[in-house]
């Protein structure tokens, strides 16, 4: 480009792509085949090239998806992963409201006759005779155990896929402009995401939490949401500004430009679309990432309120009794950890499948 | 190389004071405070208060009054546990976190470097798969999950070792303390041990090293280990983060009077200078010891220039 700049603007250009991006080309260019042809003439190759890039992206973007898939498939503990994953999701989901069909019993139904105002071992009756009624037991007040930990899987997932995607919003977009801008935006923005990231964080959530303690358990559980997600955005914004810095001087990003898209477009339409593997493996990866923070807030007291009950908190409750009624925290504790050892194998699979070259061994 | 420490030690400061001022600002906004409890406070009573400590002044001459004395290291006196000075507290009870943080990272390097070499040797083997999902099993098991778990079987029902509470450094209670805590990096390390010496031992050096007939101990102990360890030294620093948030629920489960477990009463008990001194010192040490992981890393690997 800069050896053309100093020639004469008469001399026919060599390659109408080129010149057509700078400088206006003398006559009109030949419309290609299945070109939109604009009424200013000299952005059409420009034009013509963003929709052939755009095609040509999204052809291969496509095959990308069904690639991944396929390798996914392959991935025998991914696949067992996937598999009970949407098993659980599927109880927490649907097994509340079937339990209460059947026996009548929800997470906060505490009994009103004395005699079961106590722990019962799993799979007993009143009798102390086996019994389907309780097949995780009771907690201390009576309480169907199996209903409050499918209550706290419900939690656990919402908190995780939530806390997520407030990570995904703000992480994409810092990071992604960050990215895009460049020069000393993106020095000064990513000096703050250096500080922010040596934080000891989690401390200050637990300071914050303690602090602004909600007299509800919801108010509690939305701080909760937003404390957890705006912690864990930080390395989402790194791993979308790497992306964004090797896209963004790629040719379509040129063409859209010439093309006078404006910069939120092009980020936000034309780059995050194609950063989206690496975001995707890590948004899988962090999604058990929150559910364990958050168990672990809950654990101390701090997270998910009475009459909720998250893993954390059951399992918080359970060891107040661990010697007697050992089940308290057996079910809840193990319930948590298959999601979670179920949740990684899956984060992994995706990442060896949508990244061959970042695979280990 | 002193260009990299000073500018590292250019963002480590005004880190801490973010760390201090957001801290600060979290438990002044927060309505309500230490003395707002149940029982409302004679009018007489609360003015005296607010008069001994300064609650009168404007905002900014307590910030500043509160950030000079924790950048002398003065962190005042407690407010719940009246007479004895922050200082004190923690000089009293680092020790039992450190100790427990300490012995469970050792544990886990020994420990996870080793099965992270076997896995990584006898690839794709039985005790690769083995390993690798017992270590997934690992990062996934929640330490208060696996704590009572541990004290289930090892104290109540084989009558081992002592379920809980401190009976000082170097005593049979501190094995399910230090188990529970180090299993995540155990699991971590081996995996990133796994991984690092899978892809050194592909690398041109260890060729040259066999080409050359070296035994392959000597290869796996002199040339090996060195790079594959790397992605282990970088893991300490947020190792110590880990520890750190680790001993918390540790010191919970097992009634260890650890850093811990004051920071959490000191929380719930809103007791500001408790809590401000505590995030103040662990923020300190926290972040100079990621410095001189840096620090360190530059050392280890010559590949690294600042």
């Amino acid at each position: 480009m800069d050896e053309r700049e100093d020639k004469p603007r008469t001399t026919e250009p060599v390659d109408p792509a080129l010149t057509s991006l700078g400088t206006a080309p003398r006559e009109p260019l030949r419309p290609r085949a299945g070109d939109i042809v604009h009424t200013a003439p000299e952005f059409a190759v420009a034009e013509a090239d963003v929709r052939s890039a755009e095609r040509h992206e999204f052809v291969r973007g496509t095959s990308l998806w069904r690639d991944a898939w396929r390798r996914l498939l392959k991935n025998k503990l991914a696949v067992v992963g996937l598999v009970i994953v949407a098993l659980l999701t599927l109880a927490s989901i649907l097994g509340p409201p079937i339990i209460k069909a059947t026996t009548g019993f929800t997470y906060d139904y505490i009994p009103r006759e004395v005699e079961l105002l106590k722990p019962f071992p799993p799979f007993r009756g009143v009798d102390g005779k086996f019994s389907w009624v309780h097949p995780m037991g009771t907690d201390n007040s009576g309480r169907d155990l199996l209903a409050r930990v499918l209550l706290g899987g419900r939690i656990s997932l919402m908190v995780g896929i939530i806390a997520t995607l407030v990570s995904l919003v703000i992480g994409i977009s810092y990071g992604a402009i960050s990215g895009y801008l460049g020069g000393r935006v993106d020095m000064l923005m990513m000096r703050i995401v250096d500080v922010l990231y040596s934080l000891p964080y989690i401390i200050l959530v637990i300071v914050l939490l303690a602090m602004f303690r909600s007299t509800t358990p919801v108010g509690q559980m939305v701080l909760l949401f937003l404390a957890l997600g705006s912690v864990s955005w930080l390395t989402m914004a790194r791993i979308v500004r790497g992306q964004v810095l090797s896209l963004k001087n790629q040719e379509f990003v040129l063409a859209a430009r010439a093309t006078g898209v404006g910069t939120p477009q092009i980020i936000f339409r034309h780059l995050v679309p194609n950063a989206l593997g690496p975001v995707i493996v890590y948004a899988t990866l962090t999604i058990p990432a929150v559910m364990l923070q958050e168990a672990f807030l809950s654990f101390l007291g701090f997270g998910v309120q009475p009459p909720y009950a998250s893993w954390g908190s059951l399992a918080a409750d359970g060891i107040q009794n661990l010697a007697i009624f050992p089940w308290q925290l057996i079910f809840p504790g193990l319930t948590m950890a298959l999601m979670l050892f179920s949740l990684n194998f899956v984060g992994d699979g995706l990442r060896d499948a949508l990244d061959p070259q970042m695979r280990k061994g | 190389m002193l260009r990299f420490i000073i500018r590292r030690l250019l963002i480590t400061i005004p880190t801490i004071l973010v760390v201090i001022t957001l801290t600060w600002g979290l438990i002044r906004l927060a309505p309500g405070n230490f003395y707002s409890g149940e029982k409302k406070l004679p009018k007489s009573v609360e003015a005296a208060i607010r008069e001994k400590y300064g609650l009168n002044q404007p905002w900014y001459v307590q910030y500043a009054k509160t950030m000079s004395h924790i950048l002398r290291l003065d962190f005042g006196t407690s407010l719940k546990y009246e007479g004895q000075s922050v200082n004190h507290i923690i000089a009293r009870s680092l020790p039992v976190s450190a100790t427990v943080g300490l012995l469970a990272y050792l544990l886990a390097l020994a420990v996870g470097i080793g099965v992270g070499c076997i896995a990584a040797l006898k690839q794709n083997s039985f005790w690769d798969y083995a390993s690798m999902t017992l270590a997934m099993l690992g990062i996934s098991i929640p330490n208060f999950v696996l704590g009572p778990l541990l004290v289930l079987t090892f104290s109540l029902y084989l009558y081992w070792v002592p379920p809980a509470r401190w009976y000082g450094f170097f005593n049979r209670g501190l094995i399910l303390p230090v188990l529970t805590l180090s299993a995540v990096y155990m699991a971590y390390i081996a995996r990133l041990t796994r991984a690092g010496m899978l892809e050194v031992l592909r690398s041109d050096y260890i060729r040259t090293a066999r080409a050359k007939g070296l035994s392959e101990k000597a290869i796996i102990m002199r040339h090996a280990l060195r790079g594959g360890l790397m992605p282990v030294v970088s893991f300490t620093g947020p190792a110590l983060a880990f520890i750190l948030t680790g001993t918390v629920v540790v010191e919970r489960i097992f009634s260890l009077p650890g850093l811990g477990n004051y920071f959490i009463q000191a929380s719930l008990n809103r007791d500001e200078p408790l809590i401000l001194g505590i995030v103040a010192f662990v923020a300190m040490t926290l972040l100079m010891m990621n410095l001189l992981v840096d620090i360190a890393y530059g050392f280890l690997d010559p590949r690294i220039r600042y």
